[in-house]
């Protein structure tokens, strides 16, 4: 049944592949395991074809389950060794390569991401990286609102703790 | 409260900036997914398949022998279930018949069926039908030189017969119908199979 649809869906990995990779990345900590989960994201999709009610929203279908994987393999491997550590090698190829001191920022921001709960990971990136509305948030994730709004205010109160603790100023 | 969530709102901006930066795809990652993609088709592939397959090998055939052979019966059974694996190969249905019975097949013909079931996790099978008054310790299939399948060849009479395979893990035992045949239920919701043999009988 599926021996049809290889050739199309060869299509669809061209054309989202990288759509969904920096969020995966972010809220993964390195490229290695953004991989794994996009991968696995994208059989996924694959073996589910069916279940893809509207072939025109494919791609917010398939974010769920970048979402969903992203959030089940961050839970397993919480305290893994290959997360990256602040000025780790990994986190300065993910930098912009023009800017130094956004390298910087991103180590340190991706290092206090790090330290989160993976659902107030997941809802401060889709909320100020992906730029989603809660609403879609709550679509995507399948939280309330009102639970989503919270989670995010509690990464930011964390962040703040801890980029603070780590020397950084922020405006109080 | 209003202040501090503008206050939020300006740190996250700020922290997220740049977290911002586009990421692309490592460049071999469409080829990994593929390859992941066509392991499915093959495997699903190959799964129908076996499923074609074993649709077949359920699938009794006749063999008809004549009463001058019936002696022989036995040692031609050994020599079918010896040469089964090759048999299996050949979805055509086999016949043997002796020139001598040609002309008077009606009334000497004895019928030869062999009951095929393929169940690699089984540990024993058996046929149980009305031909043996289901009793399942009479007829027991034997595990043939593939992996799996199990045979037996019974002879059988002209006429109507129920069967079903009683399998066994080791542990627990299960009552398998013929997929591939007609079925019947009988009055305690039981499925059997049933086989029509006939004079002209030669699948």
């Amino acid at each position: 049944m599926l021996a049809g649809k290889s050739d199309t869906f060869a299509i669809l990995v061209r054309r989202y592949q990288d759509a969904y990779v920096r969020y995966a990345t972010r809220m993964l900590g390195n490229r290695d395991d953004a991989d794994d989960a996009l991968q696995s994201a994208f059989v996924r999709a694959f073996r589910s074809l069916g279940k893809c009610n509207d072939p025109s929203r494919f791609g917010a279908w398939l974010y769920s389950i970048v979402v969903n994987e992203c959030r089940t393999l961050s839970a397993r491997r919480t305290r893994r060794e290959r997360r990256l550590v602040r000025g780790g090698e990994e986190l300065e190829q993910l930098a912009s390569p023009t800017a130094e001191s956004s390298s910087a920022d991103t180590a340190d921001v991706q290092h206090a991401l790090d330290q989160l709960a993976p659902e107030q990971r997941e809802a401060f990136l889709l909320k100020y990286v992906e730029g989603q509305s809660y609403e879609e948030m709550s679509r995507l994730v399948g939280a309330s609102e009102s639970a989503l709004k919270m989670r995010v205010m509690r990464a930011c109160g964390r962040l703040r703790v801890i980029l603070e603790a780590a020397g950084r100023s922020y405006d109080r | 409260m209003t202040d501090d969530l503008n206050r939020d709102e300006a740190f996250a901006e700020q922290i997220a900036a740049p977290l911002r930066a586009e990421v692309s795809a490592d460049a071999s990652f469409e080829a990994r997914v593929m390859s992941a993609v066509h392991a499915i088709v093959r495997a699903e592939a190959e799964a129908a398949d076996r499923h074609r397959n074993r649709s077949w090998w359920l699938r009794p055939f006749t063999v008809r022998l004549t009463p001058v052979l019936s002696l022989a019966a036995a040692a031609g059974v050994v020599a079918l279930l010896a040469v089964e694996g090759a048999l299996l190969r050949r979805p055509e249905a086999s016949s043997v018949s002796s020139a001598r019975s040609a002309g008077s097949a009606a009334v000497d013909t004895v019928h030869v069926v062999r009951f095929v079931f393929v169940d690699p996790s089984a540990r024993s099978v058996a046929l149980v039908g009305t031909f043996n008054a289901w009793q399942k310790g009479r007829t027991p299939l034997r595990l043939t030189r593939v992996d799996g399948v199990w045979s037996v060849s019974v002879p059988l009479s002209v006429g109507r017969h129920e069967y079903a395979f009683v399998v066994s893990d080791g542990k627990t035992e299960r009552w398998v119908a013929d997929p591939t045949t007609e079925s019947q239920m009988d009055d305690f919701g039981t499925e059997s199979s049933v086989i029509a043999v006939r004079n002209d009988s030669a699948l």
